[in-house]
């Protein structure tokens, strides 16, 4: 992992406890990691110096989790950067740990996207009669599939229909890929 | 709807101009219900219809409206499913004989099944229907954001291919889906299917049939 030289610069800093008290450093570090929680997205910075520092932070933070540093990893390269004050060092460790699990999962979610199938409506209709046709009675199921546009929050829906016969087709495609995921399960216990 | 379908009842413009086939010889009366039924899938040929005319000594103008009504005939006798016996009754009111009725129930029901398709799905209000359905089985192991971390996230592919009501055009939707939102599918899919199987559903199948 290799970061440049403002951000080295700016870890020096966050060193400095004459540049930056003990409780606006708390508080930038509260404020960084609670941008990972869905609920706050949008935080409130008094200075454009907060915002560098920000920005270093948060490239390092990501630079971590992307090579899967573990805690002593992450103090040696702190201590690298000379960046040893042991109560901020764990200041930041604390909240590091705490969102991990939610950083790995952001940084996963930058990937390559595709369309993403999120749930399936279904409706029942007794097709009788149209105007080219009397008596049909023909079982006709509409099938609503909600789904994520890739890249975006978008939410949208395909509609189509489909015979009982195509239903039943579909249904039999979507076990046999099911019986896929029964079958590694198998292979994984098998392999403990 | 009644279990034994009613007989065709025809207005008298209607009749009238299907009349012709009782003015003229009984085999070229066939001849005329044979060749319409051709055009059922070709279209009118004008060519063709003009030399029957001619060789029929009639109207040009009179053959071509008869083979107009007779394709409304076998339009109308696959619309509304007749029965071979209801068919040959309506067209004994038509004064039609024997062997004309038997010529045109040979051919309306040689083509009953392929007109009834055409007419419940090509010509039918169409929504986007389903055609196809191809998945793949991936397992993601490492990107450019988290290289060193081993990933194992299992996921299918879906490519979903339907075809359009109007145009009759493919579209085609490539989704991704994660196994627990697979399995959901699965058991709403089922759910779905054995509505059609349900008490209900038949209770009202038979009410129609």
């Amino acid at each position: 992992m290799e970061l440049n030289s403002e951000i080295e610069e700016d870890f020096r800093r966050l060193n400095d406890e004459t540049y930056l008290s003990e409780k606006n450093y708390n508080e930038l570090i509260e404020k960084i990691f609670s941008l990972f929680t869905s609920a706050n997205t949008n935080i409130q910075l008094s200075s454009s110096f907060d915002k560098h520092l920000l920005s270093s932070i948060l490239t390092s933070i990501f630079e971590c989790v992307k090579y899967d540093f573990d805690e002593t990893s992450i103090r040696s390269k702190l201590n690298d950067l000379q960046f040893t004050n042991k109560s901020r060092q764990d200041r930041f460790l604390n909240e590091y740990n705490k969102y991990l699990s939610i950083i790995q999962l952001y940084l996963k979610q930058k990937s390559i996207e595709h369309d993403r199938l999120l749930n399936i409506n279904w409706r029942l209709d007794l097709q009788l009669k149209t105007n080219y046709t009397d008596k049909l009675l023909e079982p006709i199921y509409t099938l609503n599939w909600t789904k994520r546009d890739k890249y975006t929050t978008n939410i949208d829906q395909i509609q189509f229909t489909c015979s009982q016969e195509n239903l039943q087709e579909l249904l039999e495609k979507f076990k046999d890929a099911q019986s896929v995921l029964h079958q590694m399960q198998y292979q994984q216990q098998a392999k403990k | 709807m009644s279990t034994t379908s009613p007989l065709l009842l025809l207005d008298d413009e209607r009749k009238a101009q299907l009349d012709l086939l009782n003015k003229i010889d009984e085999s070229a009366a066939v001849e005329i219900c044979k060749a319409a039924l051709g055009y059922l899938s070709t279209g009118l040929n004008t060519k063709l219809i003009t030399t029957a005319a001619n060789n029929l000594q009639l109207d040009v103008e009179t053959v071509r409206t008869t083979i107009d009504s007779l394709l409304w005939l076998y339009t109308e006798c696959a619309k509304t499913k007749i029965l071979p016996e209801t068919l040959d009754e309506s067209l004994k009111l038509l004064g039609y004989k024997t062997q004309i009725r038997q010529a045109f129930i040979e051919c309306y029901t040689s083509q009953a099944s392929q007109l009834q398709t055409i007419l419940a799905t090509d010509l039918a209000l169409s929504l986007p229907h389903y055609k196809n359905l191809n998945w793949r089985f991936d397992v993601q192991i490492a990107t450019r954001s988290m290289r060193s971390r081993k990933q194992f996230d299992p996921f299918f592919i879906l490519k979903l291919t339907l075809i359009n009501g109007t145009n009759g055009k493919e579209q085609v939707h490539l989704l991704e889906i994660d196994p627990l939102t697979l399995v959901h599918i699965v058991e709403q899919l089922e759910l779905a299917m054995n509505e059609s199987r349900s008490n209900h559903a038949r209770r009202i199948m038979q009410t129609f049939r």
